[in-house]
């Protein structure tokens, strides 16, 4: 068997290394996390621009270089040529690291531009200036200078080390940009700026590492905005959130990674962020400055997934999970990761897409669907909370009370024409229907709240969908099981129709009458026909949950409304 | 082969959670069951070849198996007594959940390299305070158990 050496081209293997998937500022960051992991404090990038006119006569920014310097613990001679090798050595990795396939530095840069600098010195060594320069590539195989570095480069380089008190540090600079592949100035460094402190949001927190994007200090920004939470408070209650405050959705679930691996898992940990209008409703804040402030739009909901305290993937779906709904515009999570997690997560080169095994889906997927049913609840409660009167939804209300009241008084009027064998009878039986349930305070105040006879309470017996109660001034009453399964289920659907929600109340409020005007004229056990009643609510409660559990199983979306 | 079970109660119908621990592959799964045949009737299910074999379909699954092989199972189960007002199936599968993600935070906290198979969605309930001492109880006594068998094992 004869064996040959593999051939290649510099020039398209960098084209390739170029094409892997980065944005200018997902290739900026992954240069900034070569410097954490070498131990730097303070990372500084800066951009040289320069105007360009174009054909119109408009003056454009361009960017000249982009330089990214740290006092991290540099590199002499042997470590440069590591870095610049195709798969660096994974030796020189720690298990908290930010780096994975050796080739960061190499294709990051290149995405950039075709020309990287790097300036380094490690403690007690010499400054050393390596160049990768792809138009200098020679027959085509990758080629690169590495020269101690002297005179005024030099002196500079020094000066900008003592000024951050280092004796070592790295600059990279990325020269020949590829303007004309890439968003405006404007644009990229925007971006950096409102996203680094979020990316590096742990590392920054606990003051281990300062940024400066073209000198501005990047605070360290929670995406949770946990330090806005109240913990003495429960989490969030999809009935009665204020819409103003930041609540706990999912304080903490262990998801594991791979069945069979070591102990892999990750932390979930899921928000509600604030509702802006409520925001503005209250006075708090306006709307456009809550979303500023809590970073609501449509890019920026679902889960933040860090890998040793840095962020890999932004607001992700977790394989659609999260579908695209305004009303989860409030719903923020974060998955924490450890390196550790890197096989069985299959992170990619540019560590920014995480492919999950199916038992992570399957545990992210029972405290994501429960989650974000909460979240939409609670943003439509919100909602409706702070709605102007919607006369539509008030005038149906009020027919439904006023209704009820006729049907009591006409109800009144039959029993006094009754013949007299049925009076006694009747009476009785209305008297026990009358005082057998009777609401509690807390009921009795929501129906005048509600103002109409169906509440929606915290739970009944038995898992039954609704029980009837009767209240001296307020007659009949029904109650409705609002833990019920498919309450919780279609709960989005009410709050988004509400001519839905008074068909489901016309209907069952019907079924409660039917039931107190059978056992009112009951002429056989009335006691034994109650329980028969009390049975038939259980079991249709069982039943229609069964059904529910059973047709989400099966697919977990059926009931997801539309955008 | 021979199976050891400590008690005949384990038949009787009525409410119970249980956890099947799996030696090769590590694996748990929790579940409930409201069986005629008890709890030990399901562990029946879990091990055949009906369609009701949920544990070996998961182990199946999420090991990439062409076929199953189990080593040695253990068995425990929790009897649910009529006072503890677990009075739907919806109470117990609430039970079953926190007890599920209760004793996954408690594997991994103690550094237990044991996946859980098992898949349960809310129930609805979990908010209640008998819900979650009950749940609790449960955990406390399925670990007991487990580590007895997991220390056994490491000596």
């Amino acid at each position: 068997m004869t064996k040959y050496k593999g051939t290649y081209s510099a020039s398209r293997l960098f084209d390739a290394l170029a094409k892997i998937g980065y944005t200018p500022e997902s290739a900026i960051q992954d240069i900034v996390d070569n410097s954490i992991s070498a131990n730097a404090s303070t990372v500084q990038v800066n951009f040289l621009i320069e105007k360009e006119t174009s054909e119109q006569g408009r003056s454009k920014p361009q960017i000249v270089h982009i330089s990214i310097f740290d006092n991290g613990k540099g590199m002499n001679k042997a470590g440069l040529e590591n870095a610049l090798a195709l798969g660096s050595s994974a030796n020189e990795y720690t298990p908290t690291t930010l780096s994975k396939f050796g080739l960061g530095l190499k294709s990051a840069s290149s995405s950039l531009g075709r020309k990287l600098s790097i300036i380094s010195k490690a403690q007690d060594d010499d400054v050393y200036l390596a160049i990768v320069d792809q138009d200098a590539f020679e027959n085509d195989e990758y080629t690169f200078t590495i020269e101690k570095l002297s005179g005024e480069s030099k002196k500079a380089f020094l000066k900008k080390l003592s000024e951050v008190g280092a004796q070592a540090g790295t600059e990279i600079i990325i020269g020949k940009v590829k303007n004309e592949n890439m968003p405006s100035y404007g644009s990229i460094v925007t971006e950096l700026k409102n996203k680094t402190g979020i990316i590096y949001f742990p590392i920054l927190r606990d003051e281990k590492v300062k940024i400066f994007i073209n000198n501005d200090l990047i605070p360290a920004i929670d995406p949770l905005f946990r330090n806005e939470i109240d913990e003495t408070e429960c989490i969030l209650n999809d009935h009665k959130w204020d819409g103003v405050s930041v609540k706990w959705n999912l304080k903490e679930s262990y998801i594991q990674l791979s069945a069979g691996a070591s102990s892999e898992k990750a932390i979930l940990r899921i928000v509600q962020l604030p509702h802006p209008p409520s925001m503005n409703s209250n006075k708090i804040l306006s709307q456009s400055n809550a979303r500023k402030k809590y970073l609501i739009d449509a890019k920026n909901y679902g889960i933040f997934i860090y890998r040793n305290g840095r962020l890999i993937s932004w607001a992700d779906s977790i394989t659609g999970l999260i579908p695209r709904d305004q009303d989860l515009y409030s719903y923020r999570g974060i998955l924490e990761l450890e390196s550790s997690s890197d096989e069985v997560l299959n992170l990619d080169v540019t560590k920014s897409r995480v492919h999950f095994s199916d038992l992570a889906l399957q545990d992210l997927s029972i405290q994501i669907n429960e989650t974000k049913k909460r979240s939409v609840n609670a943003w439509n409660f919100a909602k409706s909370t702070i709605r102007e009167v919607d006369t539509n939804s008030d005038a149906v209300k009020a027919e439904l009370a006023k209704l009820a009241i006729e049907l009591e008084e006409e109800e009144e009027a039959e029993d006094q024409i009754l013949p007299e064998a049925d009076k006694e009878r009747v009476k009785k039986a209305k008297n026990t229907l009358q005082t057998k349930t009777p609401p509690t305070e807390e009921e009795k105040k929501k129906v005048e709240e509600e103002g109409k006879p169906i509440i929606y309470v915290d739970a009944l017996l038995n898992n039954s969908l609704w029980e009837r109660a009767y209240d001296e001034k307020n007659g009949l009453i029904v109650k409705v099981n609002k833990s019920h399964r498919f309450i919780r289920t279609f709960e989005p659907i009410f709050r988004k129709n509400p001519e839905a929600t008074y068909v489901f109340d016309l209907l069952i409020y019907s079924m409660v009458r039917s039931e107190y005007m059978m056992l009112k004229k009951c002429r056989t056990d009335f006691e034994a026909m109650d329980k028969v009643y009390t049975d038939f609510r259980e079991e249709t409660g069982n039943q229609l949950s069964e059904m529910m559990r059973e047709l989400l199983e099966r697919n977990s979306a059926i009931f997801d409304s539309d955008e | 082969m021979y199976c050891f079970v400590r008690s005949g109660k384990i038949s009787v119908k009525a409410k119970y959670v249980y956890l099947i621990f799996s030696e090769d592959p590590k694996a748990f799964y929790i579940g409930q069951t409201q069986s005629a045949y008890g709890a030990l009737g399901r562990l029946t299910q879990h091990m055949s070849e009906t369609y009701s074999n949920t544990f070996i379909q998961k182990v199946l699954k999420f090991y990439d198996f062409d076929e199953v092989n189990l080593k040695k199972i253990h068995f425990f189960c929790f009897q649910i007594k009529d006072d503890a007002n677990i009075n739907s199936t919806a109470h117990l599968e609430s039970v079953e959940f926190l007890v599920s993600e209760e004793f996954k935070k408690r594997i991994f906290k103690n550094g237990y390299s044991i996946s859980l198979l098992s898949r349960v969605d809310y129930g609805g309930y979990e908010h209640l305070e008998n819900i979650k001492s009950l749940s609790l109880t449960i955990v406390e006594e399925f670990l007991i158990e487990l580590e007895k068998i997991l220390s056994f094992a490491e000596n």
